[in-house]
């Protein structure tokens, strides 16, 4: 286990997340296989990913006042964060989700 | 020649049969200007610097089209949502109504400033959104407002415009007539690759603000309209009252036309001198030193008018309604029953509390609702003080030209500079535009001020030339008759000591002829007592008999010489000189 590993397992609250998608385009389904292999190497079993498809639900999108595709929102630990892009930047995305 | 001509017109018919299908904006002259709106189901780029008025244009634009029942959205990428309405709000529109009927949704798409970019991305969700909502409402208006901020996520220039170009082409596909709005700089090139948007959009509006003399003007030029004709002239609009104005440079918006026919200038001798009545819906500039009495002959003009049943409206950048009407008590000039009757309309604007557009604006607004026959400007050259030198002169020359167009007779009083200037009649150069001329001003004769008027140009009419003598008195205008003698034009009490003068000068001659008939007829008695020596001597009286009499002949010829000289139709207009009452001794 990384000390980076570490620091993120022995924080109590699970992780809260959405992911904004637009079908099948390429960026989202990218985003989508990025999520759920970081998820899973930095906080397993301590993390809930919803995946929302604009196309399917508008509603939602406009909800969160989403204008590009893919948008991850942290929900929970505090404070909220925002990432979009297809995620491949790992150390982006962590930096943005460490609490 | 005929039949070219006859084809040419066929040409130009088809070209106006084959002009696309446009959506009327309902914003104030703007469909005036793009010869019927935006076009329909199609794209829009309206760019412009900071604060040159896109997004309350393109809101407008939504705003008027959901009160004829077409719903729009309005996509914001800067402004919050709640400030749109609130900014709305000044202008008196109720946004929030119109959300609440579905008319129109206002979509805050903002990125949070905090969001972390983690790879690459794309808008299809964003227009998705859109396009689902489209659906949802039949929205057929929509703008993107400040796409500059959207696209900026992407630091990227190439990848704007292709994003770009997708969106354009996305925003065609969905049927609905669209408006993007863009920051452009005009100093800085910073903003250079959004140049391809103009080959892009269908239509192309920029958006300027100038600034001259602290008084800024907004202006409105269409760059390109496809499929569509166009002015090519920057368009002044204003902000004021609900929304955004172009005052028109031409009146074929306004449907209204005064008969033809005469007008009387309410003065039957100014008429006369005038060669006859005004004609309607011809332009008068009557111009003059302060105090000379400008505004006297423009209530005479207004008050007479409104007693023959026809309506004015009197514009004073001088003084208050009340004040005008208090003032002219003093010459009897009593305009209050032709207020009372709602024939006179009297505005009163402070020039300096706007700029031009904006007086033109509010006098436009008034014509079209009170649809007089005749306006009044008290006084032109008042413009000055609303700007420029060339912003006084747009506003007289737009002015003139529109109430020409419109039938309206225009009476503008203009002053001037000094107490003896007549080097600029008009005060604005505006004086070619006019049809009808009038210049008053003093003069020093004797230790006195007297005023004096002289119709500098009546166009196609047999105006006098002459300087006449303008006295404003208890009872209104009065013009003395000039005085026509050796000493030329004199005015006042040097008038009157001149005309006792030519009196006494007068009955001198005709006592020496009788004096000499008198001596010659006693001679003539004397003669048949008298030898043949006499007769030479009556001779001689007879010939200095002749002599007087035809000096006198030739005196009064060449008093009615001098009179023609002047313009002076002695039957015409001619006040019966009171002759001054002499004992002979």
């Amino acid at each position: 286990m990384t000390p980076a590993q570490k620091d993120l397992a022995t924080a109590g609250e699970p992780f809260r997340l959405i992911l904004f998608v637009a079908g099948q385009e390429p960026n989202s389904v990218l985003a989508r296989q990025n999520l759920q292999c970081l998820c899973q190497e930095h906080f397993p079993g301590r993390h809930t990913i919803e995946i929302i498809d604009v196309f399917q639900n508008l509603e939602a999108a406009f909800k969160h006042n989403i204008i590009i595709t893919p948008t991850l929102l942290k929900v929970a630990p505090d404070p909220p964060a925002t990432v979009f892009g297809n995620l491949s930047d790992a150390q982006k995305v962590m930096h943005a989700l460490r609490p | 020649m005929s039949e070219n001509r006859k084809k040419r017109l066929t040409g130009k018919g088809e070209i106006a049969s084959s002009q696309i299908k446009k959506v009327a904006t309902g914003i104030h002259g703007l469909d005036n200007v793009l010869k019927g709106g935006l076009p329909a189901g199609r794209a829009t780029l309206l760019c412009g610097g900071p604060g040159t008025g896109k997004s309350v244009l393109a809101l407008e634009f939504l705003y008027r089209g959901a009160l004829m029942g077409e719903p729009g959205i309005f996509v914001t990428f800067e402004e919050r949502a709640d400030m749109v309405r609130e900014n709305a709000a000044t202008l008196g529109w109720d946004l929030a109504a119109l959300e609440r009927s579905g008319k129109l949704f206002i979509f805050e798409a903002r990125l949070p400033r905090e969001a972390v970019n983690a790879g690459d991305f794309n808008l299809s969700g964003l227009l998705a959104m859109i396009a689902g909502k489209a659906r949802l409402m039949k929205a057929r208006r929509i703008v993107l407002d400040a796409l500059d901020v959207l696209l900026r996520i992407y630091r990227d220039p190439y990848r704007e415009q292709d994003e770009l170009y997708a969106l354009h082409e996305w925003l065609c596909g969905l049927g609905a007539a669209s408006i993007l709005t863009a920051k452009t700089f005009e100093d800085n090139h910073s903003t250079c690759h959004y140049e391809f948007l103009n080959y892009m959009a269908d239509c192309v509006i920029d958006l300027k603000q100038r600034i001259e003399d602290r008084i800024s003007t907004r202006l409105l030029l269409v760059i390109k309209y496809r499929g569509s004709d166009f002015g090519r002239n920057e368009n002044p609009f204003i902000i004021i009252d609900d929304g955004v104005k172009f005052t028109p440079l031409s009146s074929t918006a306004l449907d209204y036309r005064a008969q033809p026919g005469a007008v009387s200038i309410g003065h039957a001798g100014m008429d006369a001198i005038l060669g006859g009545p005004l004609r309607r819906g011809s332009c008068i500039l009557v111009s003059g030193s302060p105090g000379t009495g400008k505004t006297t002959i423009a209530c005479t003009f207004a008050r007479a008018a409104c007693a023959r049943k026809e309506r004015v409206i009197l514009v004073s950048f001088e003084e208050s309604a009340d004040a005008l009407i208090d003032c002219m008590l003093s010459p009897g000039i009593d305009l209050r029953p032709a207020v009372q009757s709602g024939r006179l309309k009297i505005l009163s604007f402070m020039p300096e509390s706007a700029g031009a557009n904006v007086h033109l604006y509010r006098i436009l607004q008034a014509v079209d609702q009170f649809k007089p026959h005749h306006v009044v400007v008290d006084a032109i050259s008042s413009s000055h003080r609303m700007g420029s030198e060339q912003t006084a002169f747009d506003f007289a020359i737009r002015m003139v030209s529109l109430f020409k167009e419109m039938g309206i007779t225009a009476l503008f009083t203009a002053q001037l500079e000094g107490l003896d200037s007549m080097a600029d009649i008009s005060g604005l150069n505006i004086s070619s535009l006019a049809d009808t001329v009038m210049a008053l001003r003093y003069i020093d004769v004797g230790g006195e001020m007297n005023r004096m008027l002289l119709i500098v140009k009546a166009r196609g009419r047999q105006h006098s030339n002459q300087y006449r003598e303008f006295l404003i008195t208890s009872q209104g205008i009065s013009l003395a008759d000039v005085y026509v003698g050796e000493g030329g034009v004199l005015t006042g009490s040097a008038r009157q000591e001149q005309e006792m003068k030519e009196h006494i000068a007068a009955s001198r001659r005709r006592r020496a002829i009788k004096e000499k008939e008198a001596e010659l007829a006693a001679r003539k008695a004397a003669r048949k007592s008298s030898d043949l020596a006499l007769e030479t001597e009556i001779l001689r009286n007879e010939l200095d008999l002749e002599a007087l009499k035809d000096e006198e002949t030739m005196h009064q010829n060449g008093r009615k010489t001098r009179s023609t000289l002047r313009g002076t139709d002695l039957a015409m207009g001619r006040r019966k000189r009171p002759s001054p009452s002499l004992k002979e001794d």
